[in-house]
């Protein structure tokens, strides 16, 4: 029963929310609580704080109390794979737009996700990368004059 | 005649433009799955900072009624809805699609959807200067109550557990809290990072929760949809069409007009209990469910109507009624308007200029959707694995150039895995987007209040308006623990889009 408790999905968050909450409530203390009538910057971050911590207790009762009568032993699937690679992607794209240049980067972000999710067809997903680079870049920087970093010759 | 004074403010060709352009975005966000009018909008605010805030909030605004019309396509053609309003039309419009009935039934939606539209911008047209007259009497425990009951009912109408979707909305007034605190200028939780001490930006926050979660789920399952091959005709519904859907229409009118307008209820809570009247009052409710008009016209309309009336308590009272409204809230402020009891006196051309523009806009959606359905289903070809990066390259671009700084693209991310995780563990993501965006306010006019009263919390029981709103929330959050209540939440439809 108890190995089944932790394979609530239910009790993770609840736990997981309840630390965050009690961490929260104790560093706005640090801020500076105030009193009732005069309340200062820690005192509305510890009121949510102490929310989040009241209601994931709740939470956690709720599904201790249905554990003892019903073994529940849902599971939440996972398909890892894509996600970290689109989340990788879009993280390095953060990381190197503003020393490599918004258009190389933007060429290489979509080309290489067309490509990664079809898994096929590299000049589709080229021809794909460099439209959508010309057309964002027409768009953002030419017409709409947004400052996008340009590095790479003078103005990609 | 305010109203003159409106068209006389959008009457302009680079507005209508604008409306236009909106109304466009819009029915292609509708009708695209995987991108709802939170994350369009969230999306193409940066692009709005070159606009005058006239033409930025006709933009705006035209996205959102655009896609409650754009909803319907993907809901009745391939059983899928564009956005979350659109759930129960897929019930019985893509059963009517598979009839070879497809032409009425998207026909029927943009009548409805127009009739519903125009209806509900005369009642923003009346209601609004009323209720900002009202709320000029409201001081800040009327104010914080208020803020208390629209979360409350938003948690209370949100599908699934509702001590989840109260922990969704605490979680939102803790991210709330980020940043210099106003009235001591405290940093608080900004872990020295820069682009925090103005806050968390509603932009990369939105577009991470709706937009990155959205297709990072879509991603871990089939890409590929079917769209039902059917000849769309004849759109124009035939007589009896008609005459099954004249009521439905009108209660769905009216129905989705006052729930548009109560804080936390909207388009799709509207749509939703919509049917269920449908059904319930029809004289044949075996019909529903295997290709019944009624079922098509009746949400449709409603839908519409709650998108209209949802303008209401943003514009006369400054408070977001739903997640789509909280970012456009940011979106007014961003421009300098800042909405509420004041907003028709001291920028009257924003607000009859875009009730202007709405007018217009609903003659233009009926234009753009029927003749150009074709072309609708035609983007709905386009391969997801095209589709999706260039809405996650959208979204980079817009969370980059708010500020130009790359840190808002890293608390993008940061709320796309959140909002995969959230939506994995089934908490909704509305109510953190609306205490997120009300809980500044909140806390603003908890703490005005406190000071008012010398530390008695009794302050927002013993004034008249505040006690009365503190009363309904006590009531709901009671109310939410009997077993009938908790049956009747379990049928209701998410929010999220």
């Amino acid at each position: 029963m108890g190995k089944d408790r932790y394979q609530m999905p239910d009790f993770r968050s609840g736990v997981i929310l309840l630390l965050f909450g009690i961490v929260f409530c104790f560093f706005s203390i640090r801020l500076g609580f105030g009193s009732i009538s005069a309340p200062g910057p820690g005192f509305m971050p510890f009121v949510s704080g102490l929310l989040l911590s009241f209601l994931s207790l709740v939470l956690l009762l709720q599904v201790l109390l249905s554990s003892v009568l019903v073994s529940c032993k849902e599971k939440i699937k996972f398909s890892f794979g894509k996600v970290c690679v689109v989340l990788g992607s879009m993280l390095v794209y953060g990381v190197f737009i503003e020393s490599i240049g918004f258009v190389f980067v933007t060429f290489v972000f979509v080309t290489f996700l067309v490509w990664f999710v079809e898994l096929h067809g590299w000049k589709k997903a080229v021809l794909v990368g460099a439209i959508a680079t010309a057309v964002s870049f027409t768009l953002f920087d030419v017409i709409l004059k947004n400052q996008l970093p340009h590095t790479v010759f003078r103005y990609f | 005649m305010d109203i003159i004074y409106g068209f006389t403010v959008f009457l302009d060709p680079y507005k209508i433009m604008f409306c236009f352009l909106g109304c466009v975005m819009g029915t292609v966000v509708g009708v695209l799955p995987g991108l709802g009018p939170t994350a369009a909008i969230a999306l193409l605010l940066p692009i709005t900072f070159h606009f005058d805030s006239v033409s930025a909030i006709i933009l705006l605004a035209g996205i959102y009624y655009g896609a409650m019309y754009g909803g319907s396509t993907t809901a009745i053609l391939m059983s899928i809805p564009g956005e979350a309003a659109s759930v129960v039309t897929t019930i019985d419009g893509y059963k009517m699609a598979q009839q070879g009935r497809a032409g009425p039934a998207l026909g029927i939606a943009a009548f409805g959807s127009y009739i519903a539209g125009t209806i509900s911008v005369m009642g923003i047209m009346f209601l609004s200067p009323v209720l900002a007259r009202f709320a000029l009497s409201f001081g800040p425990p009327e104010y914080f109550s208020l803020m208390c009951m629209g979360l409350t009912i938003l948690v209370y109408l949100a599908s699934g557990s509702m001590i989840k979707a109260l922990m969704s909305a605490a979680v939102g007034l803790i991210i709330g809290c980020v940043g210099a605190d106003v009235i001591t200028n405290v940093n608080r939780f900004t872990f020295g990072i820069t682009a925090l001490v103005d806050s968390v930006g509603i932009i990369p926050l939105v577009m991470g929760l709706f937009g990155i979660s959205e297709i990072l789920i879509t991603l871990e399952g089939s890409m590929k949809k079917e769209v039902i091959s059917t000849k769309l005709r004849h759109l124009l519904p035939n007589l009896q069409d008609w005459k099954d859907s004249a009521k439905p229409i009108l209660r769905g009118t009216v129905l989705g007009f006052f729930l548009g307008i109560l804080p936390g209820a909207g388009a799709a809570i509207a749509s939703f209990i919509s049917y269920a009247v449908e059904k319930k009052v029809s004289a044949h409710p075996t019909k529903f469910g295997h290709g019944a008009i009624e079922g098509v016209a009746g949400p449709e309309t409603a839908n519409n109507a709650a998108s209209g009336g949802a303008f209401i308590p943003l514009f006369s009272l400054g408070i977001p009624s739903n997640p789509v409204m909280a970012v456009l809230l940011g979106g007014l402020m961003i421009h300098g308007i800042i909405p509420g009891p004041t907003l028709m006196h001291e920028r009257p051309e924003v607000f009859w200029g875009v009730i202007a523009s709405m007018y217009v806009g609903n003659i233009m959606l009926l234009v753009l959707n029927l003749p150009l359905i074709g072309l609708w289903v035609k983007l709905l070809r386009v391969p997801y694995a095209i589709l999706f990066p260039l809405i996650l390259l959208f979204c980079l671009i817009g969370a980059y150039t708010v500020n130009n700084q790359v840190t808002d693209i890293y608390i993008m991310v940061f709320f796309g895995v959140m909002g995969y995780l959230m939506r994995k563990y089934n908490y909704e993501a509305a109510p953190l987007v609306l205490a997120f965006v009300l809980g500044p306010m909140m806390e603003n006019n908890l703490r005005q209040s406190l000071i008012i009263s010398d530390g008695s919390l009794l302050i927002f029981l013993t004034r008249p308006i505040s006690g009365t709103l503190a009363a309904v929330t006590i009531i709901l959050l009671i109310s939410s623990l009997l077993p009938k209540i908790q049956k009747k939440r379990a049928e209701l439809p998410k929010e999220e889009e």
